[in-house]
């Protein structure tokens, strides 16, 4: 499974994620109890695009970011796996 | 004869100029046959300038790597841990480009205290490579 633009959009909305208009991307900002943790940039366009890189901008990895799609990782999990990795605090 | 496929590229001598989807003629199956064919491609590009609209200075040159093949490429600034996507290689080059820059600016302008570890290290490395000019 490749990520898309939707998904990308998905995942962004599951993450309560700002959304920024940039020159040619909305850029996702992720923030946690306020802290800017990550982001990564959607490509505009009406055709599909891959957009498997946004698991790396996450910290997540390929798998554990198709679960957080497929809603088999949570948002729980995902502050878990951050707290896990230092990037926030506890 | 007519043949569905999901993706086909036009290509010429070898470089893919044209993405198209749906229905194809045996000719044009011919071709598609030369894309998926084609190997992925690993290019590197510097980038040493932003343009003259943008009031950006490069300060040395942001080295970005490009892989892809047919119509799907994806440009990436591994420093900063910043990726995008193109139709061909200078498209994802020139998307990457302006994502920096969104990038450089949407940090920018995040309060330093509210800034967490990965994205503080995203602007210290951007702060190498970029600067704004008045």
């Amino acid at each position: 499974m490749s990520f898309t633009q939707s998904d990308a959009y998905a995942i962004a909305k599951k993450l309560t994620a700002e959304i920024k208009s940039g020159r040619r991307h909305d850029l996702v900002i992720v923030r946690y109890q306020g802290t800017y943790i990550a982001q990564y940039g959607i490509t505009r366009g009406s055709k599909e695009k891959g957009h498997d890189y946004i698991s790396r901008q996450l910290h997540m990895n390929l798998k554990q970011c198709r679960e957080f799609r497929a809603c088999t990782f949570s948002v729980e999990n995902y502050v878990e796996l951050l707290r896990s990795k230092n990037l926030i605090k506890n | 004869m007519q043949c569905q496929v999901n993706r086909v590229c036009n290509v010429t001598f070898g470089r893919i100029i044209e993405y198209r989807g749906g229905f194809i003629s045996e000719y044009g199956m011919t071709i598609a046959t030369t894309a998926i064919a084609l190997p992925l491609a690993h290019i590197d590009f510097d980038i040493s300038t932003f343009g003259p609209d943008e009031p950006y200075r490069v300060k040395k040159p942001l080295t970005v790597h490009v892989v892809g093949k047919e119509c799907d490429f994806t440009a990436s600034h591994w420093e900063s841990n910043t990726h995008t996507t193109g139709e061909s290689e200078s498209e994802a080059v020139d998307n990457l480009k302006s994502l920096l820059l969104d990038v450089f600016d949407s940090l920018l302008a995040e309060p330093k205290e509210t800034l967490g570890p990965k994205p503080a290290q995203q602007l210290a490395v951007l702060q190498e490579y970029i600067e704004r000019v008045k």
